[in-house]
Parts: C-alpha cells; sequence; structure tokens
C-alpha cells in the first residue's frame, strides 16, 4: 500500500514548486492523499516565499544531543522487539549437540555456551568461526548478528528479589573468552593469532 | 577479525517509490560507497568531517549508507560516531530553511526534523532507503512535512487563546506578494501567515502564489473548491477576509504601498 511519505516524496522529486498542475496531477493519482497533499503543498509554497528570511543565530542550542537520544531509544526499541520475534539459533539444541558443535568448530563448550548467551562482542568473533556456526545451525549470517548484538542474556535462575531488576554485565571479547576456556594451549594459541 | 563476513557487497535498496518504480542509488553515490567500503573507520570519520568541495568530502547518502549498514550488521560503534557529523550538517542547513516560524518554535521545527531523521535511520526495514538516494529532497520533504505539522499545531494554540478577531495582528502580504524583497518584509510577512486562519492562509497562498484557481467546469480539475472541499462562495469568502486584513494591516502599520 502507498504510503503518504512515499506521495510526499515523489512529489517533492518530481516538481521544483507545488502548482495546479503538479496538486491536479497527485491529488487525481492519490486522492486518498488530498488533504495532506493540499497542506504540504501550501507549506511548501510558504516556504520558499520566505527564502530571503534571516538565518537562525548559529549560537543557539544545539538540537543534535536530543536527536542522539532518539535515535539510541529507537535502538533499544528495535533490539527489543527483534529479541522477542527472532527465534533463538540454539533453541531446542541438545547439550550433547552444542558439545557435538563445540568439537566440530574446535572450541569448547564454555565459549559455544558464551555465544550462545550473547555474552561476547559479536564484531571481535573471528570470521571463520562465526562462518561454521552459521553452517552448523543453519542459519543466515544476518540471523546470527542479530542474535550476537543483542543484550546478554540472563541465566533462568537470576531472582528478582534486588531492589532493581537484574542486568546483563558487559560483554567480553572473543579473546578474553578463549583466555577463560578450558581449550588446550595449542588451540588457544591458534584462536587468539586469528 | 569481526564481522565483515555478514555483509560485503553494497546491497541494492528495496524501497519503491509512490509510483511503483524500484529506488537506485545514482552511480556515483554507488562508487563513492564501494570505494568507503575500502577505508578503516578513522579515515571514513575523516571523509566524513571534510569540508563540502574538498576532495576527501564524503556525501550524505554514502553517511547514511554506512550507517544503516552498521546497524543491519549487529554493531553501532560507526553509526554512533558518524550520525551527529550528519545530523550537525543537516543543522546548519535548516538554521536557513526552516523558515516563518518565531525562534522558538523553529528550534522546535529544527528538532523534530533532526530527531525524525535520527530515528528513521535506526529503525529496520527500508523507509529511509530514499536518503541513500537523494539525501537534500528527502530532507525538504521531511522539513516541510514537519513545518506543515508545526503551523497547525500553533494554529491550535492561538484558536485556544484568542477569540477577539480584532486583536489579530494583520499583513500586508498583497502587496508584498508574491516575493517579498527585503529582512523588514520578511518579518511583517511571517507574522501575517502566523495570524490568518488555517483557511485563509490555504486559500491566498494556492491562489496567489501556486496559481491554483478558484472553480473549474471540469469535476476533477486542482481548484480551491475541490481541494479544500468548500463552496466557492466559502472561498471567495476566505479570501476576501484574508484579504481584508492584509489592507487593515497596511493602515496600522503605516507602511503604504512604495515605502
Amino acid at each position: 500500500m502507498t504510503s503518504l511519505q512515499d506521495v510526499l516524496q515523489e512529489l517533492v522529486a518530481t516538481v521544483d514548486r507545488p502548482d495546479e498542475v503538479a496538486l491536479e496531477d497527485f491529488v487525481g493519482r492519490y486522492p486518498q492523499f488530498a488533504a495532506e497533499l493540499t497542506d504540504f503543498a501550501v507549506e511548501w509554497v510558504l516556504q520558499e516565499t520566505l527564502e530571503e528570511e534571516e538565518p537562525a543565530d548559529a549560537a543557539d542550542a544545539s538540537a543534535v544531543p536530543e536527536a542522539m537520544a532518539h535515535f539510541r531509544e529507537t535502538l533499544r526499541e528495535t533490539l527489543a522487539e527483534r529479541q522477542a520475534s527472532t527465534a533463538d539459533p540454539f533453541a531446542d539444541r541438545s547439550p550433547a549437540e552444542l558439545a557435538r558443535i563445540a568439537g566440530a568448530l574446535s572450541i569448547d563448550k564454555t565459549i559455544l555456551a558464551k555465544l550462545r548467551d550473547r555474552k561476547i562482542v559479536a564484531e571481535t568473533v573471528p570470521d571463520t568461526l562465526l562462518e561454521g556456526l552459521c553452517g552448523e545451525l543453519a542459519i543466515q549470517p544476518q540471523v546470527m548478528a542479530a542474535h550476537l548484538a543483542a543484550p546478554a542474556r540472563l541465566h533462568a535462575g537470576v531472582s528478582f528479589k534486588a531492589a532493581a531488576p537484574p542486568r546483563s554485565g558487559p560483554k567480553e571479547t572473543f579473546a578474553e573468552a578463549v583466555r577463560r576456556s578450558t581449550l588446550a594451549a595449542e588451540d588457544k594459541s591458534r584462536w587468539l593469532a586469528d | 577479525m569481526g564481522s565483515a563476513i555478514l555483509e560485503r557487497a553494497v546491497e541494492p535498496l528495496t524501497r519503491t517509490t509512490a509510483s511503483g518504480e524500484s529506488l537506485r542509488r545514482p552511480v556515483r553515490i554507488e562508487a563513492e560507497i564501494a570505494a568507503a567500503l575500502d577505508l578503516d573507520p578513522r579515515r571514513i570519520m575523516a571523509c566524513a568531517r571534510a569540508e563540502p568541495g574538498t576532495e576527501d568530502h564524503m556525501s550524505e547518502e554514502c553517511i547514511v549508507h554506512l550507517i544503516r549498514r552498521d546497524l543491519r550488521g549487529g554493531s553501532r560503534q560507526l553509526a554512533e560516531r558518524l550520525l551527529p557529523v550528519l545530523l550537525t550538517r543537516c543543522e546548519v542547513g535548516l538554521r536557513r530553511t526552516v523558515r516563518g516560524f518565531d525562534p522558538a518554535p523553529a528550534a522546535e521545527v529544527r528538532e523534530e526534523v533532526l530527531g525524525r531523521l535520527a530515528v528513521s535511520l535506526a529503525e529496520p526495514g527500508d523507509a529511509a532507503d530514499f536518503f541513500e538516494v537523494r539525501f537534500a529532497l528527502a530532507l525538504k520533504r521531511l522539513r516541510i512535512d514537519v513545518c506543515r505539522r508545526q503551523r497547525r499545531h500553533e494554529e491550535r494554540l492561538v484558536a485556544l487563546d484568542e477569540d477577539d478577531d480584532s486583536e489579530s495582528a494583520v499583513s500586508e502580504l498583497d502587496r508584498r506578494l508574491p516575493v517579498a524583497a527585503d529582512q523588514e518584509d520578511m518579518v511583517l510577512l511571517r507574522q501575517a501567515l502566523a495570524t490568518l486562519s488555517e483557511e485563509e492562509r490555504k486559500v491566498l497562498v494556492l491562489h496567489r502564489l501556486a496559481g491554483v484557481p478558484m472553480s473549474s467546469s471540469a469535476p476533477r480539475a486542482a481548484t480551491l473548491v475541490n481541494l479544500l472541499g468548500r463552496s466557492e462562495r466559502t472561498v471567495r469568502n476566505r479570501l476576501r477576509s484574508a484579504e481584508a486584513k492584509l489592507q487593515t494591516f497596511g493602515k496600522k502599520t503605516g507602511r503604504e504601498e512604495g515605502t
């Protein structure tokens, strides 16, 4: 379904300034937006007519910090929605299967569990491991990216007895996870060299 | 190391225009993005901050792509650094292009435009695709849309506060149109526009500035009667009322024709 914003965008991209011809064309094609198109055209003509007005004082407070706050809030909301709607790529994997996957990828179960629980910074995970993980779990890279980018998962046993709800702690890098793992020294060295 | 495997190529846009055409970036933008993907973050930031006209200057379309790409890849580090640069560029432009408001509401408009731009880039989906095609036009659409909403908001406030038409300021719009000549004219014009009723302003602007006729024998023509859904008599009354205010204002301010 055509959105109002797409229609307004097409109007702006099509004409230099709205006039009778443009309005007739657009209102004819998108009669459901006739009122909005008319409003928009009026405002556009006003803005063009007032073109010589003195610019606002550059010393006025910047609106950039406020916009960045909106940006971060939207990202938080998007992430929460994604978490709620995206299937967990590790869901329904038995401990035995996770152990097999860990073995196939030459990592230990601790590292795999941290990847499952999103406790490792996504950008620090080697490409080869990501590729292997996506292959073993039969998922697209974007699904794994979304999974790893989400906040770290809390254990189900964590209770809410504290004054404030529990929050996930900071994530560790892949290198830190390797150093803390039970991998053999030579395997650690190989991953750390990647 | 990193999430480079997650996305490598310059992804095509998926949005279609209102008339059903697929959006495509201009060739020069595609080339600029492809080149930018080989740059390290420090170099990208340097190009984003480079002055317009310099060789390194990065286009807004390219910056938007890099922000959205970073977010799609599951990161936000580069996006967090690039977005303030983009918003600052926009804010500089908006200080010139948001017109017809007093300083406080003009600042609100700028804040709203930047906020909506930031949110649209943060949201998943392809609604912000046009910002990667012709950023200036996408921002123009956003600016005008926010301006019209702000003006309607102000009108509602005025309608609540005012019940005495005689106290309404009026303008000398009639002798200033179609092109106001100097700063003083602009201030007068802005004052006038703020005090005409919504319908008076629409009739005046559409008829006098956009050349929209009063009525037509063609049933689907873009006329004031059709666009506003009013009778011709009502529309003529609105126009007459607006013009009466113009004349009154000319007398009140003592700014006669030619002064």
